[in-house]
């Protein structure tokens, strides 16, 4: 254990200063900051109704997905653009994380070294990690200078409170379904694989929330617990609970374990 | 423990399928060789390099680095081993500095200044802060080699390490080399496709070709290959053969109808060969004295291979 945290603090280190200096991360940041600026539109246009109206289409949608405006409909509407858009842009930076190493083929560096292949796994996970949960926070940052800028009804302590768990807790499942597609990146050595597999799972996804097994599909669970799935749909959501929950784990884990496993064992050709 | 033998390999052998890219090599490279690993393009030098890395695992055979079996989780015998594979690679957004800083942290080296060493014993102080990105080829193959040296390794494994570099930047990486491993006892194995260049630095070359090592040369027999010989070109080789080997001058064949005579006496008189062929009746087509070459000696020995493997 000594061994690994040894390790692990070094190559941690060496992680968080490879994503420091990469455009990548400030291209994700901007994704949230224009998902959460979008949202703040919505909660602008439902203010007045007038407005709405004239804006149509627009104007019509807002109204479908946030309801009113204030802040449990700001959260709400928040809660569905994360689930959607958490799932593409965490599945992005695992991918970009692991990818980036066959694509400059720097991997050839973290083969031969004191510093296992699995601490250097587990560093990469732990980044991936770390960023997106950044990312969460910078989108609940956001959330509320733009709440409050727009004066929106409704905000308590315990609303807000409930919302940034319930901002967490969803994208913590939603990392938790975004380790198999670092997966994907290692074996494939590269992103296009792996990012073809993020859109496979969001249809997938879909397909199986209609026939009724969404419950037992981890990539839906995020949505589930968020609630976005029974906004998207506009139906009840389907029940989930332990099972649904000891899946994404699963996933989360098994893909870390094979993940590992695969940078120790497999050929590096 | 020591052990006065720096890579050792027994029966190395890998296939991908159906092809068997590197077939039964076994090599004993003693501590303060230089040795070069020799083959045309495809010929399984990077994949044997791979195999004593641990990259990629042996179909059958062992490696052994430093007296130490090379298996997965093996991590010890790294801090002792400096590798380059393939054409070098950093991370793009990252200036020369910071790549190496990478390299330090996972290499676990405590010395703060090591990345100042290796950035002026390299010379790419001037480069230090420039991303990587915008980097030459030469100067992208300096920072190759200071993450391969940066640790101060007791053995070297570099792949084609004067690729890209100026005719001074090869100089300069040679005579590095060279004093590492004489001053230091640093062993090293270079891979490479360019015998001229490998013969300058190795104490012995091994040559690959499909797979086999088809041959070991020290350094006499390098020398040996660069010497003047007396090409006679004949049209009856059987006679010509005959004649010289009365006058006590030894041949060795140089292709069809072609004769070679390496010793002295002949090289620096070629008047007596032609009269001695005359006389006995096969004059020759072309008599020249040729200055020898590695490549020629090199293309000779993989072609010569070749043969024998289709027959």
């Amino acid at each position: 254990m000594n061994t690994l945290s040894n390790e692990l603090v070094p190559a941690l280190q060496v992680e968080f200063q490879k994503v420091r200096r990469t455009k990548t991360l400030w291209l994700t940041a901007l994704a949230f900051l224009l998902a959460t600026g979008i949202g703040g539109l919505f909660m602008y246009i439902m203010k007045d109704p007038e407005r709405a109206r004239q804006l149509g289409i627009i104007g019509a949608k807002a109204q479908v997905l946030g309801g009113t405006a204030d802040w449990p409909s700001f959260f709400n509407l928040m809660f569905l653009l994360l689930s959607i858009g958490g799932l593409i842009i965490f599945g992005f930076i695992f991918v970009w994380i692991f990818g980036r190493e066959y694509s400059d083929k720097t991997y050839y560096d973290m083969l031969s070294l004191p510093t296992s292949r699995v601490t250097i796994v587990i560093a990469k996970i732990i980044t991936a990690a770390y960023w997106s949960m950044a990312l969460i926070l910078l989108v609940f940052v956001l959330m509320l200078g733009i709440g409050a800028t727009l004066q929106l009804p409704g905000w308590s302590s315990a609303t807000t409170m409930h919302g940034l768990v319930f901002l967490l807790g969803t994208g913590a499942l939603t990392i938790l379904t975004c380790i198999p597609f670092a997966l994907i990146a290692s074996v494939t050595r590269g992103y296009l694989p792996a990012v073809g597999g993020i859109f496979l799972v969001l249809v997938l996804g879909q397909i199986i929330s209609q026939i009724g097994y969404g419950q037992y599909f981890p990539w839906n669970i995020p949505m589930m617990y968020s609630g976005a799935a029974q906004a998207l749909s506009g139906k009840p959501a389907a029940p989930f609970g332990f099972v649904s929950y000891l899946l994404v784990a699963l996933v989360g884990i098994i893909s870390i374990v094979v993940t590992g496993a695969w940078w120790r064992y497999a050929d590096q050709t | 423990m020591t052990t006065s033998i720096a890579i050792e390999t027994k029966g190395l052998t890998k296939c991908f399928g159906d092809v068997v890219a590197v077939n039964d090599v076994s090599l004993h490279i003693r501590r303060g060789e230089i040795f070069g690993f020799l083959g045309l393009n495809g010929a399984g030098k990077t994949t044997t390099i791979r195999m004593l890395l641990g990259m990629i695992k042996p179909s059958a055979g062992s490696v052994s680095l430093l007296g130490t079996n090379v298996q997965p989780g093996q991590r010890a015998i790294w801090q002792r081993v400096g590798y380059m594979v393939e054409t070098p690679h950093a991370y793009p957004d990252l200036t020369v500095r910071e790549n190496l800083e990478i390299i330090r942290h996972l290499r676990q080296l405590n010395e703060a200044d090591a990345v100042e060493k290796i950035i002026t014993q390299m010379g790419l102080t001037q480069y230090a802060d420039r991303t990587a990105r915008v980097l030459s080829l030469g100067n992208a193959q300096r920072l190759g080699l200071a993450k391969a040296l940066m640790h101060h390794p007791d053995l070297l494994l570099l792949d084609e390490p004067a690729n890209g570099l100026d005719p001074a930047g090869i100089v300069e990486v040679r005579n590095l080399l060279r004093s590492l491993a004489e001053n230091n006892g640093v062993t090293i194995f270079i891979s490479s496709h360019i015998l001229s260049e490998v013969a300058r630095l190795a104490t012995r070359i091994g040559v690959v070709h499909e797979g086999l090592l088809v041959k070991e040369l020290d350094t006499k027999e390098i020398s040996a290959q660069e010497e003047q010989r007396l090409v006679v070109d004949v049209r009856d080789i059987g006679a010509a053969q005959s004649a010289l080997g009365k006058a006590g001058i030894r041949t060795s064949s140089n292709g069809k109808n072609s004769l070679a005579i390496t010793d002295k006496p002949s090289i620096q008189n070629p008047g007596k060969i032609a009269t001695l062929l005359v006389e006995a009746g096969c004059p020759p087509v072309r008599l020249i004295v040729e200055q020898g070459d590695l490549e020629s000696y090199f293309l000779e020995l993989v072609g010569t291979h070749s043969r024998e493997e289709t027959k």
